[in-house]
């Protein structure tokens, strides 16, 4: 069922990042430490000086909360990133953020973390990436069923993708054979993004072998169409939320949860075609979830995801795209759900969901004026009339200097997965300085 | 659109034809050379009519009216087939400089590396890849044209982490947010536009034919977003100097201003452009250096994976 599971939809919660180091600390994961070991093989297994680049980006940014008017971060994000090229067929590359933030009114951070750091070797028909990176499937716009790889963060949404992804470790490969493409995943450890709940423990799956995920992906291009069919295992990024029980030890007592992120398997396919200046986008894919018969009320349901959408250029200054998008859930009795959180006595903290949830997106994209995009993305849940919305507008003072404003709305019932987080409401403005 | 960089070079490319010279063309017609076009003139001399009593002029009015759109054609064609011949060259390497001005004269430039390539069937590949500034450092562009159906176009943006299939933008869309669209550096399909000559001019000392093309059809109308353009045409080099570009109201809204000529071991392009949006004031310059024409160019570029994978 996925009611209890919406519960941890909730975007107005502080996340927690994964820093790295952060002041007068330094710590490096072992599977970092690995990584950057490798890397530095590669770099120094080449005969002859490494062709390299270095760049990165300098921005300032600041969030204020729209409901309370107080900035909710403050900071200035150094990124820099080195490229290189030891030989021809070896690709190095380690992009880290330095982060010197306030997230409070109290403290000032600074953490430091990779964003992708891999190594990618290529052939002439093949390529094998290896280590952090992002990895994006699906062809829709924001609403991608077989987007499941790298988590979202949402409490860091922006304009940037690279703010509100994170990247997966992973072992990547590609095979070209024509027109197709065939890519192999191997992702050794599952690294959520995870919102702590006042009441809720964590259960994340340990970094072992036996919890490692694998995929698959054919991919094509031919004439107007792409088309591509993927298959996934692993784990779902929204943890599910079990109901332990009532914690009597409280002078109120308080009913006890497990977030829990439950093995699935993902069979999906998504297809992309043009028609002169429109593209017809379609997603779908059957989640087969560890609740096969349905009848646990904590796990979510086997479920079908399917999105349609259609691109429309109306000239190179001005696009939108619409979206229809569906979520069917299987061997699901809403009533019995229903009865059971009531029994439970969860009833007051979440509603059982419907057997079957539809939504609406658009995407406009226009080049107001010069120098200046804008980008407006919409989400409205036909259920519980919620939504959510993302704009921002960005003017390049000068070449590679960008100014951004945005703001992040959400709107809806309290219990609806974008009205949880009603109060999360943000206006943010960023200062880029590409170098 | 059809052919894509290659108009833009092209169309103002020199294509020696042992069969016509520009004096052939100059004398080809019935009608003498003026300083007037044919259509000027019928309309000169159909108003001469009206006022005139003379029966001479009147039936010279008559006449050229009538025959005009056929010495016209046959006049313009020759023209346009010199103009529009292809060039030798199936493959092309160059860096690519974009300037952007707005109306307040503040400039953006984006450095571009660009790659050309005709595949077996002649149809060409484009890939451009961004090499400045540096927030847009690596975006890269990649069209195949078709013959039949739109080109397939893909667009790698390194900050999206992903090739995406983008539809085309109807009516000319521009090219990297500038004042060139697609279809302006496309090669038109010769069967895609009419051509009328309208007289012989003058630019900046230069003698010029001065052509107008008419879209064939309302699909490409469509496709281009032009109701006419007109060419200024060298009259010895037969060298696009200028174009005019008029929309579906018969208004002007931009121009193109030729500033150089690549020209080396028979090959011979525009290799400088300015093209001004006439209506906000804005324009873009477009400047081909590093030029390498038919050396090899591996095949595997012009492909969506290959988007990513470059540095």
């Amino acid at each position: 069922m996925k009611s209890l599971s919406n519960l941890f939809n909730t975007l107005n919660l502080p996340l927690s990042h994964p820093p790295i180091l952060r002041v007068m600390q330094f710590s490096l994961p072992s599977r970092h430490a690995a990584l950057l070991t490798l890397i530095l093989s590669l770099t120094l297994s080449s005969p002859t000086l490494a062709e390299s680049t270095f760049n990165g980006y300098l921005k300032t940014y600041t969030y204020a909360d729209l409901n309370t008017h107080n900035y909710t971060d403050i900071g200035t994000r150094t990124q820099t990133l080195y490229q290189a090229w030891p030989n021809s067929r070896t690709h190095i590359f380690a992009a880290l953020n330095y982060d010197l933030h306030q997230p409070d009114s109290l403290s000032t951070r600074l953490d430091i973390y990779p964003v992708e750091f891999y190594a990618n070797l290529t052939w002439d028909n093949a390529d094998l990436k290896i280590g952090r990176q992002f990895i994006f499937w699906g062809k829709a716009a924001w609403v991608n069923p077989t987007d499941v790889l790298n988590p979202w963060d949402y409490s860091r949404l922006s304009g940037e993708v690279e703010d509100y992804r994170t990247p997966v470790l992973a072992l990547n490969g590609q095979v070209y054979w024509s027109q197709l493409t065939l890519q192999a995943l191997l992702l050794p450890v599952f690294d959520p993004v995870t919102q702590p709940m006042p009441g809720v423990t964590h259960e994340n799956p340990v970094s072992t072998p036996d919890h490692s995920q694998f995929g698959l992906r054919l991919l094509s291009y031919f004439g107007q169409t792409d088309l591509s069919l993927s298959l996934y295992h692993g784990f779902e990024q929204q943890a599910s939320v079990i109901f332990k029980g009532m914690n009597m030890d409280l002078l109120i007592p308080q009913p006890l949860l497990i977030a829990r992120h439950q093995r699935m398997t993902m069979i999906g396919a998504d297809l992309a075609r043009t028609f002169g200046p429109n593209a017809l986008k379609m997603e779908a894919a059957y989640f087969l979830t560890e609740d096969r018969n349905g009848d646990n009320i904590y796990l979510q349901n086997p479920h079908f995801d399917w999105v349609i959408g259609l691109d429309r250029s109306f000239s190179d200054k001005f696009s939108t795209t619409l979206q229809f998008s569906q979520v069917l859930n299987f061997k699901y009795d809403r009533d019995s759900d229903a009865a059971a959180l009531n029994a439970a006595g969860m009833s007051s903290f979440v509603q059982a969901a419907p057997t079957s949830a539809s939504s609406l997106s658009a995407v406009l994209k226009a080049e107001p004026l010069p120098f200046t995009t804008a980008q407006l993305v919409h989400v409205y849940n036909l259920a519980d009339g919620d939504h959510f919305s993302l704009a921002f507008l960005s003017y390049e003072l000068m070449d590679a200097v960008r100014l951004t404003l945005g703001s992040i709305l959400f709107n809806g019932p309290p219990l609806s997965p974008f009205g949880r987080s009603r109060d999360a409401d943000k206006l943010f403005a960023e200062l880029k300085v590409n170098f | 659109m059809k052919k894509l960089i290659k108009h833009c070079l092209n169309t103002l490319s020199r294509f020696h034809s042992p069969n016509l010279s520009p004096s052939a063309l100059c004398t080809s017609t019935t009608l003498p050379v003026t300083p007037f076009s044919s259509a000027s003139a019928s309309a000169s001399a159909l108003s001469s009519a009206s006022t005139s009593t003379s029966a001479l002029s009147l039936a010279l009015a008559f006449a050229l009216t009538f025959s005009s759109p056929l010495l016209a054609d046959e006049k313009a064609d020759p023209i346009m087939d010199r103009v529009l011949g292809k060039g030798s060259w199936t493959s092309m390497i160059a860096d690519v400089q974009l300037t952007l001005t707005n109306s307040r004269d503040e400039q953006r430039v984006r450095q571009i590396a660009f790659f050309s390539k005709d595949d077996d069937q002649g149809q060409n590949r484009l890939l451009m890849r961004f090499q400045a500034p540096a927030d847009v450092r690596g975006t890269a562009f990649l069209t195949l044209e078709r013959s039949s159906g739109s080109d397939e176009r893909y667009l790698y943006l390194p900050a999206m982490r992903r090739v995406s299939r983008i539809a085309s933008s109807g009516g000319g869309g521009n090219f990297m947010s500038s004042d060139f669209s697609y279809y302006d550096i496309g090669e038109p399909a010769r069967e895609d536009w009419s051509y009328t000559y309208l007289r012989l001019d003058n630019v900046d000392g230069q003698d010029v034919h001065v052509i107008r093309a008419q879209p064939a059809n309302n699909s490409v109308f469509e496709d281009t977003g032009y109701s006419s353009v007109i060419y200024y045409i060298d009259t010895t080099a037969f060298r696009t100097l200028r174009s005019e570009y008029f929309d579906k109201h018969k208004q002007k809204f931009k121009e193109l201003s030729v500033l150089a000529y690549y020209e080396k071991d028979g090959h011979e392009f525009a290799s400088d452009m300015l093209m001004t949006d006439t209506r906000i004031g804005h324009s873009s310059r477009m400047t081909f250096s590093s030029i390498s024409l038919n050396n090899p160019v591996d095949d595997n570029i012009f492909t969506p994976r290959f988007l990513q994978r470059a540095r």
